[in-house]
């Protein structure tokens, strides 16, 4: 093996180049989410010269003893079962040697996330294109919710946008790491991933029996920062995000969130109760449809929240 | 769900008295089972004995006897059952078992179904001692590799435990013993 194909992706062990390098070649490491969901990086595949995303999902090494774990089979599994243009593409899970317990992950190829075009010079055009963004955005979120899958990890990292002549020609979610599919009897759901900034109100408040409308808030967050150009609510903590969500959106209330006060101490103290901002103020640039949909997908309650079908009829979006 | 076949003010709402219940998803319930029809047939496993030749329908039923033992010394959860199965049968569906191996699939495949269902799952060690030392754990290890590559790695699929706990739920006056033999 020559010693020049590690310098792309430092990270391989031997047992993964032999794994992958027979049939393909050309590596760059493209995204790093750290060694738990996999890097991603891309390739080219040998014999049609097909430039593809590989993401290796290692075992941990006190976890081998016990085949595959949780994590990477419901990740797979999940992403098995779908098929949308505005989903990342598993083309393959590859077959690998017996004695390598790595599961490698094959998919279409997309040129740059979201949260890259955020930070250059010369962003997006909010105004020209947010209406085809969140559209393609909000039928991937349709498709996802229909099947009852929730992403819940939806970030500006995880949106991968192409361009043609100025305008979006293809935009794929992806990173199903923690997605999770709701299967009845429903059990109580863990609430400890994702980036607490796009993280909804019912997560950060400790509810454990969310269901779809917290993809929908994040979504929100997304569209919002795309906006203003930073992300719509800052802070490390769950506590800190609260606090900025209801700056902005006001403290929740028992006639806009039945039950919420009284289930939630954290509420109950911010006394007086805080008044929402005028979003027209906050967000002068988007036109009053646009407003109007974004006040919806950011609605404190998850059960008043707009879902994605719903929001694919609404005036913003329509033709 | 019967709506399409009665008015539907005649329609009991078998879901009324869970409205307080946020576990039960009242509002998308019937969305949740409408994709589960929508998908069933895919997942849906065919009479595959005749292309077995080493093994047999009735080697089959012991082993399920078998699995329904180890799934009660376990103390597991019904749903990972009905997922253990539909592992087995679509497996023995694509691929020739020898007879010593049948056993290995049916733990490989609980053991697949446990990880995927349960929050504690026994572990590899656990169903080669239940099984005897019949196998040791690199067979198994190497058993659920084949099982989920011959599967493609689908596991998100309606088994029937998901039609029959609904099927109980709307059936009047409930049934304690039929409620039994599904779980």
């Amino acid at each position: 093996m020559e010693e020049i194909v590690h310098l792309g992706i430092p990270f391989l062990t031997p047992d993964q180049w032999d794994v992958i390098t027979p049939a393909y070649k050309d590596f760059e490491l493209i995204r790093s989410e750290g060694p738990r969901f996999g890097d991603m990086f891309k390739c080219k595949l040998k014999s049609t010269k097909e430039v593809v995303a590989m993401k290796i999902l290692t075992i941990p090494e006190d976890q081998k003893s016990n085949g595959i774990p949780y994590s990477i089979l419901n990740h797979v599994s999940i992403l098995k079962t779908l098929n949308h243009p505005n989903i990342l593409k598993l083309h393959t899970v590859l077959r690998t040697d017996l004695d390598v317990e790595d599961v490698f992950l094959v998919f279409e190829y997309i040129d740059v996330s979201l949260k890259k075009f955020l930070a250059t010079p010369f962003p997006i055009d909010v105004i020209k294109l947010g209406k085809p963004f969140l559209r393609q955005a909000l039928s991937g979120l349709a498709y996802l919710h229909v099947q009852k899958i929730i992403h819940r990890n939806l970030k500006p990292n995880n949106i991968l946008l192409s361009f043609q002549n100025h305008e979006i020609s293809k935009l794929k979610l992806t990173d199903f790491g923690v997605a999770k599919s709701i299967e009845p009897p429903l059990s109580p759901y863990s609430i400890n991933m994702g980036n607490p900034c796009y993280k909804a109100p019912e997560l950060l408040l400790g509810f454990t029996n969310y269901s779809t409308a917290v993809d929908i808030w994040s979504m929100g967050c997304i569209f919002a920062e795309m906006i203003k150009l930073q992300p719509l609510f800052i802070g490390n903590d769950g506590p800190k995000i609260l606090t900025e969500i209801f700056c902005l959106l006001g403290t929740p209330t028992e006639e806009n969130w039945p039950g919420v006060a009284s289930l939630c101490s954290f509420i109950q103290a911010f006394d007086p109760p805080i008044k929402p901002k005028d979003l027209a103020a906050e967000f002068p640039k988007l036109e009053p449809d646009g407003l109007d949909l974004l006040s919806r997908m950011l609605c404190l309650c998850p059960n008043s929240r707009i879902s994605a079908v719903e929001a694919l009829e609404h005036p913003y979006l329509r033709p | 769900v019967a709506g399409g076949i009665m008015p539907k003010n005649f329609v009991e709402n078998i879901d009324a008295t869970d409205k307080d219940n946020e576990l039960a998803a009242t509002e998308y319930i019937d969305d949740i089972y409408e994709y589960y029809k929508l998908s069933e047939d895919d997942v849906r496993v065919h009479d595959y004995m005749a292309s077995q030749p080493d093994i047999n329908a009735k080697m089959r039923s012991i082993l399920v006897d078998w699995l329904i033992e180890v799934h009660r010394k376990f103390e597991l959860m019904p749903e990972t059952f009905y997922l253990t199965l539909n592992i087995v049968d679509r497996f023995l569906s694509t691929k020739a078992v020898p007879r010593k191996e049948l056993q290995l699939v049916g733990i490989s495949s609980m053991l697949i179904a446990s990880k995927y269902e349960e929050i504690w799952a026994p572990e590899v060690n656990d169903f080669v001692c239940i099984s005897d030392n019949a196998y040791v754990r690199e067979q198994v290890l190497i058993m659920e590799k084949t099982i989920l590559r011959k599967l493609e790695w689908y596991l998100t699929v309606p088994t029937p435990y998901v039609f029959l706990i609904r099927y109980i739920k709307a059936s009047t006056p409930s049934d304690k013993e039929m409620e039994n033999m599904v779980n």
